[in-house]
């Protein structure tokens, strides 16, 4: 029952990938129907259970930060950062982790960060 | 093809999402559905209590799930009341969440770099069949555990005081691998890759180095057990790098390639992380090839202790109460551990349990015989055998690195 040893392959992908929420939204898909598939309980908690705060930018959160890893890790960081904080947080994301966020996302996700999650 | 990476990492998340059918739900029990989370210590930053959850990766126990991609999960305190921590309570950590299951019959682990004159590969039974098998009980420790814990707070995954483990290695030297690759006059660093990766291309690969005379140390090995077992898949199954004293950033899971540099290595790991401010922390170990005017790579890990009994802050009269828990340091060996029940003023030495050598946890124990009622400021204190001991409040640095402050009890005793 448990598929994990022939779940994951074990070539690394070479390809770049560009995110979007349709994409997010078929993984999220795909998931739901092994878990229904393999009959899982739906009942344990993981990542897709996370609900961040209603508020302009959320989506480009969601779209872009959630594409490297899980959205956890906002509110695991907070409420500590102050603006200028979390416009570094992006900042990092962006030169140091080579995240794929265009300008103006960058400032949508900055914006909310600070304001929904900031001190 | 665009989707790959995101089906493996669902993928890999639906393989959690099974975890607790049979062998886990019994462990797992109404802890990890519990709604009231897992005990959290109060100086945590206060969004760590709406995420943080007990939860079992395939083939763990419960941990505490500070992030589920890439998964970051630590022991709960009461795991370290066992001087070994057990392969399936012990800490998970990743940078990047494209984390490949490695088949140990296909795996091979290539060594070689410009300064190596005679690369090859190892297989999983070569490695430990051909090669002289080491085992010790060695610390490894997160760079930033107790990060969640600073004042002020730092930006990262937010620790508390589980991101280690105590566990009894297997493996082959290092040097001995090297040996065979006939390492060039030049060599500066070595090198080590992992299987896993990143999700988008341009994030830098997690590749860490060492200076080579700690490549060299008799004591740095390949591991390819773990408490007497093959490595979990989340602890680097089948082969990890095991530096001991050393900070676990540079302990590299799912090791598969090993590069002798006659540069520094230069990447984000290296340059822009696991540093801390010069002269701040007392290291003696030094990495001197990757040392720069204002920051210095992170070394060898701080003398520290935990209080791990009680755990609860409340005890009765007229029992009879003793305080106990672990010390550890970078592998100078614990030599006392102090206690003081007034909050730092006087300090008696607790009784230090059995020495599984100088890279291990070393279990602590001191009896206050049946106290009155009132208060207790309950504090310990390690020192190592180089005289370096825990500072009263942690050192404060960008990062969060090192945090050695005392371990704190404040006990009521009702």
């Amino acid at each position: 029952m448990i598929k994990r040893n022939s779940s994951t392959p074990d070539v690394k992908p070479s390809s770049s990938v560009n995110f979007t929420a349709g994409h997010l939204a078929y993984a999220f898909a795909v998931m739901l129907t092994a878990a229904l598939f393999w009959g899982v309980a739906a009942a344990r908690a993981d990542e897709t259970d996370i609900v961040l705060k209603e508020g302009h930018g959320r989506d480009a959160v969601i779209n872009n930060c959630g594409a490297c890893h899980s959205l956890d890790y906002i509110q695991m960081n907070s409420p500590f950062l102050d603006k200028a904080g979390w416009e570094g947080e992006v900042t990092k994301m962006i030169k140091s982790y080579g995240a794929p966020i265009d300008d103006a996302d960058a400032k949508e996700i900055a914006a909310y960060l600070s304001a929904n999650y900031g001190k | 093809m665009p989707r790959t990476g995101i089906d493996r990492r669902e993928m890999l998340r639906f393989s959690a999402g099974t975890a607790l059918s049979a062998p886990f739900l019994a462990a797992a029990g109404a802890a990890a559905f519990a709604s009231d989370g897992p005990p959290l210590d109060p100086r945590l930053p206060a969004g760590v209590g709406t995420e943080a959850k007990l939860e079992a990766l395939p083939g763990k126990a419960p941990l505490i799930k500070l992030s589920y991609r890439p998964p970051n999960y630590e022991s709960p305190v009461s795991v370290f009341k066992d001087t070994i921590t057990p392969n399936e309570s012990f800490f998970v950590r990743y940078h990047l969440a494209d984390i490949s299951n490695v088949n140990a019959a296909t795996w091979r682990l290539a060594i070689g770099g410009e300064g190596a004159a005679t690369p090859f590969e190892i297989g999983y039974d070569d490695l430990k069949k051909n090669y002289e098998p080491v085992e010790f009980v060695a610390v490894c420790q997160c760079s930033g555990n107790r990060r969640g814990l600073a004042n002020p707070h730092a930006a990262g995954v937010q620790w508390g005081v589980g991101a280690m483990g105590n566990a009894r290695w297997k493996g082959a030297r290092l040097k001995d691998i090297l040996a065979k690759a006939g390492l060039k006059e030049d060599v500066l660093e070595i090198a080590f890759d992992g299987a896993d990766g990143p999700v988008v291309d341009k994030t830098p690969d997690f590749v860490k180095s060492l200076p080579l005379w700690k490549a060299l140390d008799p004591d740095t090995i390949v591991a390819y057990e773990m408490n007497g077992e093959p490595l979990p898949h989340f602890n680097g199954f089948p082969a990890r790098l095991v530096a001991p004293g050393w900070t676990a950033t540079y302990w590299m899971k799912h090791l598969t390639r090993i590069e002798a540099r006659s540069k520094p290595l230069d990447n984000f790991w290296m340059k822009g992380a696991y540093r801390v401010p010069v002269r701040l922390f007392p290291s003696t170990q030094r990495f001197i090839s990757q040392e720069a005017p204002a920051n210095t790579p992170i070394t060898e890990i701080m003398v520290n202790s935990l209080i791990t009994s009680p755990l609860s802050t409340e005890v009765k009269s007229g029992d009879t109460l003793t305080i106990g828990g672990i010390a550890w340091d970078g592998g100078f060996g614990i030599s006392s551990v102090e206690i003081s029940q007034d909050g730092g003023k006087t300090w008696t030495d607790a009784e230090l349990g059995p020495d599984l050598g100088r890279y291990s946890f070393r279990a602590w124990q001191f009896s206050l015989g049946r106290p009155p009622k009132g208060k207790l400021d309950i504090v310990a204190k390690a020192t190592n055998a180089i005289g370096q001991s825990q500072p009263m409040t942690a050192l404060s640095n960008p990062a969060g690195y090192h945090h050695n402050a005392v371990a704190r009890l404040a006990l009521t005793v009702g």
